[in-house]
């Protein structure tokens, strides 16, 4: 009898020991050459006021970047990992989310200028057919559908299947057909070209396309392409890359018991065209202005293609990879894009209407899901765009 | 979840646990039992049950008999589990199972079960809180009080006269959880455990 103990024994010890290592481990300091114009900027108190006090009002770390015509002002508060008591500085990388998606829209209009793909290709060219029959409305978008969310396809991020799928093995490097198989004959929100409605899914499509038609992951081509021609060496694509030391940790208010709990290890779905890039304000800034200002990236055409916006809701205007914001609050919308995932928000925006001024930032908390902190949040970053568009 | 609420579960069950100890059906049966709970809507399969994630779940139980009649059986039983889920909580059950057991043979029987109890989560990664001057402090994890409800079916096969194998396999849901992302959360688990008689 002694033996079935013994192996009983055996199994707890074994099944204990399976784990894969953590993605992001604790945050150290990093160094960086700080934007000597900042302590000179007009609204450098003002702008310095901003972000401790939402600190003070429960953000765990906010770094920002802010440029207008009295120059670039770079502040940050709070903490890169609370635990280690490590400062949140300009140099520590923290999660874009969706502002990949903008990445990867203009990865997808590089393509596209070099004749490799077409935004108007039915997705169906690119991605197997099993895969698309099992996704409804899946045989009947583009890719243009997708980088602009007029798809209707059923939202990966919204499914309950999806949060339970991360929780059980949280630091997973998912590929995309497995994302894929938790969306499989979920109902669509509309029929395609017939509404709006923003769903992850979409890119993940978008991600899929540009794998097939490169021959090797989009991974590879944003960095060979956008990030070491721009020489944004702080840019990360996580389940791609491996992550530094100078990553921050993301925080979530997870039990809505008004405590954060640090989430940084629970990945969703990272490095599938939706989500994952790691970055800094200052590699944010470089992305941006090769886009926007030098348009050095994509052209004058494709730049005009990607900004033919759509309605959604009161908040966002939707064009094809890039986004409208703040159209709720302000009257100078916001060019670019946000990210919001489970422990990590962040914005990238410039203001055509403003003088082109510019803001970025990112906060390690998560603000999308229904915790205390959201609206602190929404109150950051509708101060903040206020502030940066007076 | 309100305390009081929980305060008057943990007094039923203590009562039930002293009045079918110390009343007349005696504990007949210890069991030990270990395996592992996948997060996931049921049923999810044998690949991810088996291999694809471990988040070991074991369990020491007590197990009394409340009425025989030749081949079926009602039992009750008292269990304490254990489950890790790393990066996400420690769970810490406490936990009551109303059973049907049918004998098949001499040697071979199954078990249909159902319970419920209190299941103490601890978070697997650091908490803070905020204070009064606007920083966060670290706090020490004492957890959270949720409810557990557990059904689940298990085969059971004679080894010795004092011994069974067993194999069970089953739902466990966890609640309240997550508002907005995953309100109930839901482990599919299977655990493969010896039985050992203690009363003849």
């Amino acid at each position: 009898m002694k033996k079935h103990w013994i192996s009983l024994l055996g199994m707890i010890f074994l099944v204990t020991l399976s784990c894969r290592e953590a993605d992001i481990g604790p945050s150290y300091n990093c160094t960086y050459a700080s934007a000597a114009s900042s302590t000179l900027h007009p609204k450098n108190a003002v702008f310095q006021s901003i972000l401790d006090t939402y600190v003070k009002n429960g953000l765990p770390g906010i770094s920002t970047l802010i440029k207008d015509e009295d120059g670039v002002w770079v502040g940050y508060a709070g903490k890169a990992d609370i635990d280690k008591n490590i400062p949140f500085t300009p140099c520590h990388a923290s999660k874009a989310a969706s502002i990949t998606k903008f990445m990867v829209g203009t990865l997808t209009f590089m393509l596209q200028e070099q004749g490799l793909i077409d935004i108007n290709d039915p997705i169906a060219k690119h991605i197997d057919a099993d895969i698309i029959s099992k996704v409804k409305n899946a045989d009947q978008v583009t890719i243009k559908n997708c980088l602009q969310h007029t798809t209707g396809i059923y939202d990966i991020i919204t499914d309950a299947e999806f949060y339970l799928a991360v929780l059980n093995n949280p630091n997973k490097q998912w590929r995309a057909d497995e994302l894929l198989e938790l969306v499989y004959d979920k109902d669509p929100y509309f029929a395609p070209n017939e509404g709006v409605e923003y769903s992850n899914t979409n890119t993940i499509f978008v991600g899929m396309c540009l794998d097939k038609v490169l021959g090797y992951s989009h991974a590879k081509a944003l960095r060979e392409m956008i990030w070491d021609p721009l020489a944004m060496y702080d840019t990360y694509y996580q389940s791609r890359d491996l992550l530094p030391s100078t990553v921050a940790q993301g925080y979530y208010d997870l039990y809505n018991n008004n405590t954060i709990v640090n989430v940084s290890n629970l990945v969703t779905g990272s490095g599938n065209g939706y989500g994952g890039v790691f970055s800094t304000v200052y590699d944010l800034q470089k992305f941006m202005n090769a886009y926007y200002f030098d348009k050095t990236l994509v052209n004058e055409e494709s730049m005009g293609m990607m900004m033919t916006f759509v309605s959604e809701g009161d908040m966002n205007n939707l064009g094809v990879g890039i986004m409208q914001k703040f159209k709720n609050f302000s009257p100078h919308l916001g060019l670019g894009h946000s990210g919001r995932d489970l422990g990590y928000s962040a914005d990238l925006f410039v203001f055509p209407t403003r003088n082109d001024r510019q803001m970025i930032f990112f906060v390690n908390y998560g603000t999308d899901g229904d915790s205390a902190l959201r609206e602190v949040f929404r109150e950051f970053e509708k101060t903040l765009v206020l502030e940066v568009t007076e | 979840m309100k305390a009081p609420f929980i305060n008057h579960f943990m007094a039923l069950l203590i009562c039930l646990i002293s009045v079918t100890t110390f009343g007349q059906a005696k504990l007949t049966q210890l069991t030990l039992e270990t395996g592992n709970a996948i997060t996931g809507l049921p049923i999810v399969g044998a690949p991810q049950l088996f291999y694809t994630h471990y988040h070991p779940f074991n369990t020491i139980g007590a197990s009394l008999v409340w009425k025989e009649n030749g081949k079926q059986a009602w039992e009750q039983s008292f269990n304490m589990g254990y489950i890790y889920h790393r990066f996400v909580q420690h769970s810490i059950l406490l936990f009551t199972e109303t059973i049907y057991r049918y004998d098949f043979n001499t040697a071979f029987s199954m078990r249909a079960h159902l319970g419920l109890g209190y299941l103490h989560s601890i978070p697997g990664t650091d908490r803070f809180e905020l204070n009064k001057q606007g920083e966060y402090e670290k706090i020490a994890s004492l957890g959270r009080a949720q409810v557990g409800v557990k059904f689940s079916i298990s085969a059971a096969y004679k080894l010795s006269p004092d011994f069974q194998l067993s194999i069970n396999y089953g739902v466990l849901g966890q609640l309240p959880f997550v508002k907005s992302y995953v309100p109930l959360l839901p482990y599919n688990a299977i655990q493969l455990g010896i039985l050992k008689n203690i009363s003849k």
